[in-house]
C-alpha cells in the first residue's frame, strides 16, 4: 500500500486528475498495488508535502513544483516549461529534473498531470496597451519577479482576502491559472483577462525514492503503464482551458490582447525573470534545464 | 489502524493529560509526539511535526491576533478604558443589577474597539469584577455578564477570528464581519435583559446602590459624549480603512492599533510606560494563543492524517441531510468539538468537510459563517477548555472557585444556544446586513 | 514589576547570581516578544501608507511579518511559562488534597519537560538536517531554511529548563 497525500483540496480542478489515476490504480492494480490517500492540505501543509515525500512521511504525492522549491529550486522548471511533457520525455528534460530531484530531495518524478495550462493576469481594470506600471496586482513567489519587471507593485494576499481586495482595490488584479476562478467566486470582481497567459502550470505524481526503489519490476511496470495513460489524458487540458475561457465570457470577463508588437517582449520578461529566479538559488543545472525546457526568445 | 481508534487514542490521551493538568499547549504538544511517531512513521514523522510546528505560525492571517488584542491593551493600559466604563456608567442609575449591565453595555462598546476575546474579558474582569464583589454581587452575576460579553467582541467587528474563519472558509471577509453585527447585537440585549429581569426576581443577587444621580443631563451626558463617543474613530479606522480599499482585512487590523495609539496620544493619556505595559501585556495575552495555536494545528493535521476526522466526519455524510439537518449537525459537532479545543483548531479540523458539505446542499456561506462563529462563541464558556472561563480564572480573586466561574457561565451558555438558535430561524439576522451592502 | 512579583512566586532567588541571570534573561524574551509586535503593527502600517500615496510597497513586508509572529510567539513561551501564564484545565487538581496535588504536579513538570526535551532534540536534528539538505527559502527574502529551525530549539531547550526548575524545586520543597 502506498500512502499518498495531495497538496489541493479534494474538490479543486488540480486534485480531478489524481483522484482518477487513484481509481484506475486501485481498480486495475489489485494484487499489484493500492494507493490509499490520507487527505489533502489539511493534513500536510502544502509547503511541507515535498519534505514529506522526501522523508517517506508519505510514498506519494500530487504535488506541484512550486511547493518544493526550496528543497530543489529546479522544479519550477516544470513551470517554464515551453515543450510538452512528450518532448520533454523524448528530449532528456525529464530525465535530467526527475535526477536532480533524486539526488537533492530523494524523490521520482513520475510524471506530469498538468500540462499546457498558462497563468493568466486577470484586472478589474483596462490596462492600456499591456502597460502595468503603477498597478497592484496580488501574485505568488513563481511569478512575483515577472510582475515586478512589468513594473507592476506585486502584493502578497492570502486567498481568503483576495475577494475583498479586489471588491475594494486593494489589488487591482492579480495572476492565475486559465482555470479555477470560479471555484473561488472571484469572477464577480474580475472584468478583464490579459492575453497571452504566460508558464505551464506544473502539477505531478512525487514518489519517494526508497519506495520507488522497494517497488519490482511488476509493480514498476504496472505504475509506468499508469502513469503514461494519466500523461495522455493531459490533452484534455486545453480543452478544459478553452471551455474556461467561454465560460468567463459568459462571465463578462472581456479579454485584453496585448499588442502584437510587444507580446515577444512580454513573454520574454516572463521567461527571464522565471530562470533568473532558479539561477539565483542554483546555478549548476540551469543553463542546460533552459535549453532543454525552454524556446529561444 | 481503524479510524476510531486513531481517534481514541488521540482524543484519549488529550483528555487524560489535560485533565491531569498540564497546560493545554504542553498537552497538544505531548499528543502531537505520540501522533507523529505513529501515524506519520517514526522519526521522520517527528521531524514532520516539527516542521509543522514552524509553519502554524509562520502565517500573515494571524496578524491580528496580537494587533486587534494590542488594540485594547492600550486602552486599557492607559486608563481611557476606565474612563470610558466611567461614563456608561453614569448613565445607568438605579436599575437592577446595575453593575452588571454596565459590564454588557461596556463589554458591548468594547467588543466594537478590539478584536479579541480574551483582552476584552480580562479587561472588563480586571475593571469590573473587584467593584461587583466588594458590592455584594452574587459571583453568577459578577462573572457572568463579564464572560458572556467577551465572546461577543468576536462577533463584532473587529473580529480575529472572523477573519480567520473568512480566510478558511473561502466566505468573504467583509460580508462576514458586517453580518456579525447584528447577532451580536442580539446577543448583548438577551444578557441585558436576563441580568434585569433576574435582579428584578431575586434583588439579593445585586444589592441596590445609592449611586447619586446627576441633575440634569448633561452632566449625565458629557462624560460620555467626551470620553466614549471619540473612541468609535477606532472603530470607523478599522472598518474605514477595510472599505475604503486601503488596507485588506489583515491590514486593518494594523491600522486600528496605531489608531488607537494616536487616539492615546489625542486625550494625553500615553505615556512610555504605559505603552510599554500595553506592548508586554500583548505579548502575553497573545503569545498564549499562538503558542496553543502552534500545538493545536499540529494536532488537527495529525488527526486529519490518521483519518480519525474523515472516518468521523464520513458516518454523517453517510446520513444524507437535508440542508437544515446539516447545518444542525455542524453545529452540533461545533458545541461538541467546542467543549475541548479552540476556536481556531475547530475551523482548521471542520472546515474542510463543512464548505463542501455546505456548497453542495446550496448553504449560504455567509449565514453558515455567522452561526459557525456564534457556535464557536459557545465554545469559549464550555467546559472543559473554555478560554473565558480560564481568562476570568486568573483575574479572579482566590477565594472564587473555579466550580463557580462554571456556574457563572451557565446561563450565559443557555442564552447563546437561544441566540443560535434564533438565527436558524431567522436567517437575516445574519444576512441582512451583508446584502444590504451590496 | 510583573516579573518581580512572578519571581517570588516562582521560587527564583534573585541574589544569586544564575538566579538573576535568568530571571534577565526570561525577562529579555518578553521584551523582545512585546517590541517585535510593536514592529509588526508600525511594519504593516508603514507598507498600507506607502502603497497608497503611491510609494510602492515594501516587497518583504509581509514575509517579515510571518517571521515576526513566529519568532515573538517561540521566544515568549518560555517566559510565559515563568510567568504560570499557559492555560491548564485544573478541575481534577483542585479537587484533590494537597500532598497529592504536588505528587501530580511533580508528574505533569516532569512530563512536560521530557516532551520539550524530545521537542528540542528533534528541532535540532531537523535543523541540522535541513542545513545538510541546503535548502533555502525560496521568497523575496532568500536565506538558508534551517534559520528558521532556530526559535523554536531556543524556545523548547528554555522550557525543558524551565519544567526541570519546577520540578528540582517542588522536590526540594516536598523533602524539606
Ligand atoms: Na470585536
Ligand atoms: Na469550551
Amino acid at each position: 500500500t502506498l500512502k499518498a497525500v495531495s497538496a489541493f483540496g479534494h474538490d479543486t480542478f488540480f486534485n480531478q486528475r489524481f483522484k482518477t489515476f487513484v481509481d484506475k490504480v486501485n481498480t486495475e492494480g489489485k494484487g499489484i498495488m493500492k494507493i490509499q490517500v490520507v487527505g489533502g492540505p489539511e493534513a500536510i501543509p502544502p509547503l511541507e508535502v515535498g519534505n514529506a515525500v522526501r522523508t517517506g512521511v508519505v510514498d506519494l504525492a500530487n504535488t506541484t513544483g512550486v511547493f518544493h522549491a526550496n528543497l530543489v529550486p529546479e522544479a519550477l522548471a516544470g513551470s517554464f516549461a515551453e515543450k510538452s511533457m512528450a518532448e520533454l520525455r523524448a528530449n532528456g528534460g525529464y530525465a535530467l529534473l526527475d535526477r536532480i530531484h533524486r539526488d537533492k530531495a530523494n524523490m521520482v518524478w513520475l510524471g506530469r498531470v498538468s500540462d499546457g495550462l498558462q497563468y493568466h493576469i486577470y484586472t478589474n481594470k483596462k490596462v492600456d496597451a499591456g502597460n502595468f506600471s503603477g498597478m497592484k496586482l496580488r501574485s505568488v513567489p513563481v511569478y512575483r519577479a515577472f510582475f515586478q519587471s512589468l513594473g507592476a507593485t506585486p502584493l502578497q494576499v492570502p486567498p481568503g482576502e483576495v475577494f475583498t481586495a479586489l471588491e475594494r482595490g486593494v489589488v487591482d488584479g492579480y495572476g492565475w491559472p486559465s482555470v479555477g476562478i470560479f471555484d473561488l467566486g472571484w469572477q464577480e470582481k474580475t472584468k478583464y483577462r490579459v492575453e497571452p497567459g504566460f508558464y505551464n502550470v506544473e502539477v505531478g505524481l512525487y514518489m519517494n525514492q526508497n519506495t520507488w526503489k522497494k517497488l519490482d519490476d511488476a509493480q514498476r511496470a504496472f505504475l509506468e503503464k499508469q502513469i503514461a495513460w494519466v500523461e495522455a489524458e493531459n490533452v484534455k487540458d486545453l480543452k478544459a482551458a478553452e471551455a474556461e475561457k467561454a465560460r468567463q465570457a459568459g462571465a463578462k470577463i472581456d479579454t485584453i490582447a496585448i499588442p502584437e508588437a510587444e507580446v515577444r517582449q512580454f513573454r520574454a520578461r516572463a521567461y527571464d525573470a522565471g530562470w533568473k529566479g532558479i539561477e539565483q538559488a542554483s546555478p549548476q543545472h540551469v543553463a542546460k534545464l533552459r535549453e532543454l525546457f525552454g524556446n529561444v526568445h | 489502524m481503524e479510524w476510531y481508534w486513531a481517534l481514541a487514542l488521540m482524543l484519549g490521551l488529550m483528555f487524560g493529560l489535560m485533565g491531569i493538568g498540564l497546560p493545554v499547549a504542553f498537552t497538544f504538544l505531548g499528543v502531537n509526539l505520540v501522533g507523529a511517531w505513529v501515524f506519520l512513521g517514526g522519526e521522520a514523522g517527528l521531524a514532520q511535526l516539527v516542521r509543522n510546528s514552524v509553519g502554524a505560525v509562520t502565517s500573515f492571517s494571524l496578524t491580528p491576533i496580537p494587533l486587534f488584542v494590542l488594540m485594547g491593551e492600550v486602552l486599557f493600559h492607559t486608563g481611557l478604558a476606565f474612563r470610558a466604563i466611567e461614563a456608561i456608567e453614569r448613565l445607568i442609575a438605579r436599575l437592577p443589577g446595575r453593575l452588571s449591565v454596565v459590564s454588557v453595555l461596556g463589554g458591548t462598546t468594547f467588543a466594537a474597539l478590539s478584536g479579541s476575546t480574551i483582552a476584552n474579558t480580562a479587561m472588563m474582569g480586571g475593571v469590573m469584577l473587584p467593584e461587583m464583589l466588594k458590592r455584594g454581587y452574587h459571583p453568577t452575576l459578577a462573572m457572568g455578564p463579564i464572560m458572556a460579553v467577551g465572546g461577543i467582541a468576536m462577533l463584532i467587528p473587529p473580529s480575529a477570528l472572523a477573519v480567520m474563519l473568512g480566510s478558511l472558509a473561502g466566505i468573504s471577509i467583509a460580508q462576514l464581519l458586517v453580518g456579525g453585527i447584528l447577532p451580536g447585537l442580539v446577543m448583548a440585549a438577551c444578557f441585558l435583559a436576563y441580568v434585569m429581569i433576574r435582579c428584578r426576581i431575586d434583588p439579593g443577587l445585586a444589592p441596590l446602590d445609592e449611586a447619586p444621580r446627576a441633575p440634569d443631563a448633561w452632566t449625565r451626558w458629557k462624560p460620555f459624549v467626551r470620553d466614549v463617543v471619540p473612541l468609535f474613530s477606532i472603530f470607523a479606522a478599522v472598518v474605514g480603512s477595510m472599505l475604503a480599499g486601503w488596507a485588506s482585512p489583515t491590514e486593518s487590523a494594523a491600522i486600528g492599533a496605531l489608531a488607537s495609539v494616536l487616539a492615546t496620544v489625542c486625550y494625553g493619556a500615553l505615556t512610555l510606560r504605559s505603552l510599554k505595559k500595553s506592548l508586554v501585556e500583548t505579548a502575553r495575552v497573545s503569545v498564549v494563543i499562538l503558542f496553543v495555536l502552534v500545538a493545536s494545528t499540529t494536532f488537527a493535521q495529525i488527526l486529519s492524517f490518521s483519518g480519525a476526522t474523515s472516518g468521523a466526519l464520513s458516518l454523517i455524510n453517510a446520513l444524507e441531510l437535508s440542508p437544515m439537518m446539516l447545518v444542525l449537525g455542524m453545529l452540533a459537532i461545533l458545541l461538541v468539538l467546542g467543549c475541548v479545543i479552540d476556536q481556531i483548531s475547530m475551523m482548521m479540523i471542520t472546515l474542510p468537510f463543512f464548505m463542501p458539505l455546505a456548497n453542495a446542499a446550496g448553504i449560504d456561506p455567509v449565514w453558515l459563517g455567522v452561526l459557525m462563529l456564534v457556535a464557536m462563541e459557545l465554545g469559549l464558556l464550555t467546559p472543559p477548555f473554555g478560554l473565558l472561563l480560564m481568562v476570568m480564572q486568573s483575574v479572579a480573586p482566590p477565594p472564587i472557585q473555579l466550580r463557580q466561574i462554571y456556574a457563572a457561565a451557565a446561563p450565559f451558555v443557555l442564552i447563546e444556544i437561544g441566540v443560535l438558535a434564533l438565527i436558524v430561524t431567522l436567517p437575516w439576522l445574519a444576512v441582512g446586513l451583508p446584502r444590504l451592502m451590496q | 514589576m510583573a516579573l518581580q512579583q512572578a519571581a517570588i512566586g516562582t521560587g527564583i532567588t534573585l541574589r544569586s547570581r544564575p538566579g538573576r541571570f535568568y530571571h534577565l534573561l526570561m525577562n529579555a524574551c518578553g521584551t523582545l516578544a512585546a517590541l517585535l509586535f510593536g514592529g509588526m503593527a508600525l511594519l504593516v502600517c508603514a507598507d498600507v501608507v506607502m502603497r497608497n500615496v503611491g510609494l510602492g510597497s515594501i516587497a518583504w513586508s509581509v514575509e517579515a511579518t510571518e517571521y515576526i509572529l513566529m519568532v515573538a510567539t517561540f521566544v515568549a513561551a518560555p517566559w510565559l511559562l515563568y510567568l504560570n501564564d499557559h492555560i491548564r484545565v485544573d478541575v481534577v487538581l483542585r479537587a484533590l488534597s494537597a500532598p497529592m496535588q504536588r505528587r501530580l504536579e511533580l508528574g505533569t513538570d516532569l512530563a512536560c519537560c521530557v516532551i520539550c526535551a524530545v521537542l528540542a532534540w528533534q528541532t535540532v536534528a531537523v535543523a541540522q538536517d535541513t542545513a545538510a539538505q541546503g535548502s533555502l527559502v525560496f521568497k523575496v527574502l532568500v536565506f538558508p531554511e534551517w534559520w528558521l529551525n532556530l526559535p523554536m530549539v531556543f524556545s523548547c531547550t528554555l522550557l525543558a529548563v524551565e519544567f526541570a526548575r519546577r520540578f528540582i524545586n517542588l522536590l526540594a520543597r516536598e523533602a524539606n
